[in-house]
């Protein structure tokens, strides 16, 4: 059973042209329906294509910030999650790397703030006079 | 007018304010002469400096233009600055030269930072810088 490639009436396989509108049928071995595709072939979005969108924003100066005045340990891990971010935007994958970037930002703030909350702490310990012998090192 | 846009303007004036008055301090007062500069967590328990300690003094001595000085706190920090630098400028200019926002955040850059940073750490340790 074959298809016109105009109208996509049913001709028989022997047909040379369709009886519903004359057009001059092809002679197809493969048995593939032409009349299937007579939409446009959908454009196929290889994961290679073109970023759609700005990157998210990865939060890297923010985590390497914290690295290194405040937090070493979560801003390592804000780090690395900033470098996902990269890693998903570059792949074409950006609901993961924004997803990435959410969490870049709450690992880095987590950190800032117990970096933060540890130079207050200190701060007002040392304003108590607790931390002589600590302050002396 | 809704309490959300009262936000972003207030939380500009308090970086600001918390910036200038870091910058005020420390020019005027250096971490050395002072325990109300807290020191390192990692450095007071294990006697070891971790990649970020100095970097009160090379803030002190870079804003009295000490570079020198600067160097001798954390020189590692001192040569990253312009990368830093770079790395926050590029954020208001994201929209404009998304290329260098991205090459400043591609993974071949964070990952030879972090290496970079780890080499520091195990180096100054051994040397004593």
């Amino acid at each position: 059973m074959k298809f016109c490639p105009k109208c996509g009436n049913a001709v028989p396989d022997n047909a040379s042209f369709c009886p519903k509108c004359g057009t001059n049928i092809p002679d197809t071995d493969s048995g593939t329906t032409p009349a299937q595709d007579p939409t446009p072939a959908p454009q196929t979005f290889a994961p290679q294509q073109p970023p759609m969108e700005p990157c998210p924003p990865t939060y890297l100066a923010l985590s390497i910030i914290v690295t290194v005045l405040c937090c070493l340990p979560l801003g390592i891990v804000g780090i690395i999650k900033s470098s996902n971010v990269s890693k998903e935007y570059a792949a074409g994958n950006y609901a993961g790397a924004k997803d990435a970037s959410k969490q870049a930002k709450t690992w880095s703030i987590i950190g800032l703030c117990c970096g933060l909350f540890w130079i207050i702490l200190y701060i007002i310990l040392l304003a108590c006079g607790f931390m002589a012998g600590l302050a002396d090192l | 007018m809704n309490k959300d846009s009262y936000k972003k303007p207030i939380l500009y004036i308090l970086f600001t304010a918390a910036c200038v008055g870091l910058v005020l301090t420390y020019s005027r007062f250096s971490p050395e002469d002072s325990t109300w500069f807290p020191k390192c967590i990692f450095l007071q328990l294990t006697g070891l400096k971790c990649p970020g300690c100095g970097s009160q003094r090379v803030v002190h001595n870079l804003l009295n233009l000490n570079i020198h000085k600067a160097f001798e706190a954390n020189a590692f920090l001192v040569l990253c600055l312009p990368y830093i630098a770079a790395l926050l400028a590029s954020i208001p200019l994201k929209s404009r030269f998304p290329k260098f926002y991205n090459t400043l955040n591609s993974v071949p850059v964070i990952i030879t930072i972090g290496i970079l940073v780890i080499a520091w750490w195990i180096t100054r340790n051994i040397f004593g810088w």
